[in-house]
């Protein structure tokens, strides 16, 4: 997601750097401008140049939202649980009844994150593993993440679920692979106590 | 002294018109989008496309033959106003008959992927 993230902000300083010449040329160079008809600058700047932006959004878009699908693989990925409530987050794993408060995941493989909620509408948002994907009542939605490296990883509530939202903050937390049994027997045992 | 024109709601729906079958049609393929899903179809197939794809194109087609239809009523009701070229008058029925076009390219836009973008997960 960061490469929409990038393709934005450089098509926002192209856009800035465009707009500050045409003003720099409107105070210095006024003749040049005026040779353009009104009718000129309203089409060319009103209709064609938006509409440029746009498809090029729009493109990036579709081909990055068509990367986060998770499709099948050869080998299926881990999938691990995540259940909001207000306001707060719960993880589960298929190999153990226990639940943990933070995500742990391995790193460098994908990892496809079954989101639920047991009351009102919820997102779910790691912003650099993945794009937001709803929680919804009665409903699971699958995303697919992936950690390129060991770490913590912040996430939050994405979509407006009350009073508690701006809190209902959590963190996917990446191991090594050969670490990972550990680390989330440690947070099964630390989630008991 | 400003003298304003009385305009009829009827000349001022054609304005809207368009954009209302734009709307009509987002609100109908969104809806058929998370429908269809829910009920599996597209797994269901009718010869070599889901029913899901066959459903949502279906709804794009008909959206596109009602938003030309609102063009063609647009043009012809500036052409009987005394409307031609690109010149802003009468002004309520060429703005009615721009907008017309917009709705319909936007039509195609926003929608038109559901030729090509996948449907389900």
């Amino acid at each position: 997601m960061a490469t929409l993230w990038w393709i934005m902000f450089w098509g926002a300083a192209v856009l800035f750097v465009m707009v500050g010449a045409l003003y720099t040329l409107a105070w210095y160079r006024p003749a040049l401008l005026a040779r353009f008809s009104v009718g000129q600058w309203l089409v060319g700047g009103g209709l064609v140049m938006p509409s440029v932006v746009l498809v090029g959004l729009v493109a990036a878009a579709f081909v990055l939202g068509e990367r986060m699908i998770p499709r099948p693989l050869e080998e299926p990925p881990l999938r691990v649980y995540a259940q909001a409530y207000q306001w707060d987050w719960r993880f589960g794993y298929d190999d153990s009844d226990a639940t943990t408060s933070e995500l742990h995941i391995p790193a460098g493989q994908p990892v496809d994150v079954v989101v639920t909620t047991q009351d009102v509408i919820h997102s779910f948002w790691v912003p650099r593993l993945a794009g937001k994907i709803d929680a919804i009542p009665g409903h699971e939605n699958v995303l697919r993440i992936e950690a390129d490296r060991p770490g913590s990883y912040r996430g939050i509530c994405a979509e407006f679920c009350g009073n508690g939202h701006t809190t209902m903050r959590f963190t996917v937390v990446a191991h090594a692979a050969e670490d990972y049994d550990n680390a989330r027997e440690t947070a099964f045992a630390e989630a008991g106590r | 002294m400003i003298v304003s024109e009385r305009v009829p709601a009827s000349r001022l729906m054609w304005l809207l018109a368009g954009f209302i079958v734009w709307s009509a049609a987002f609100v109908a393929l969104y809806s058929m989008l998370s429908i269809g899903c829910a009920f599996g179809w597209d797994q269901a197939f009718l010869g070599p496309i889901s029913v899901q794809r066959a459903v949502l194109v279906g709804l794009l087609v008909i959206s596109l033959i009602a938003g030309w239809w609102v063009v063609r009523i647009a043009a012809e009701r500036r052409r009987a106003a005394g409307g031609a070229g690109l010149v802003l008058r009468p002004f309520i029925e060429t703005a009615a008959w721009m907008a017309a076009w917009a709705a319909l390219a936007s039509t195609l836009f926003s929608l038109g992927p559901v030729l090509f973008l996948t449907a389900c997960h």
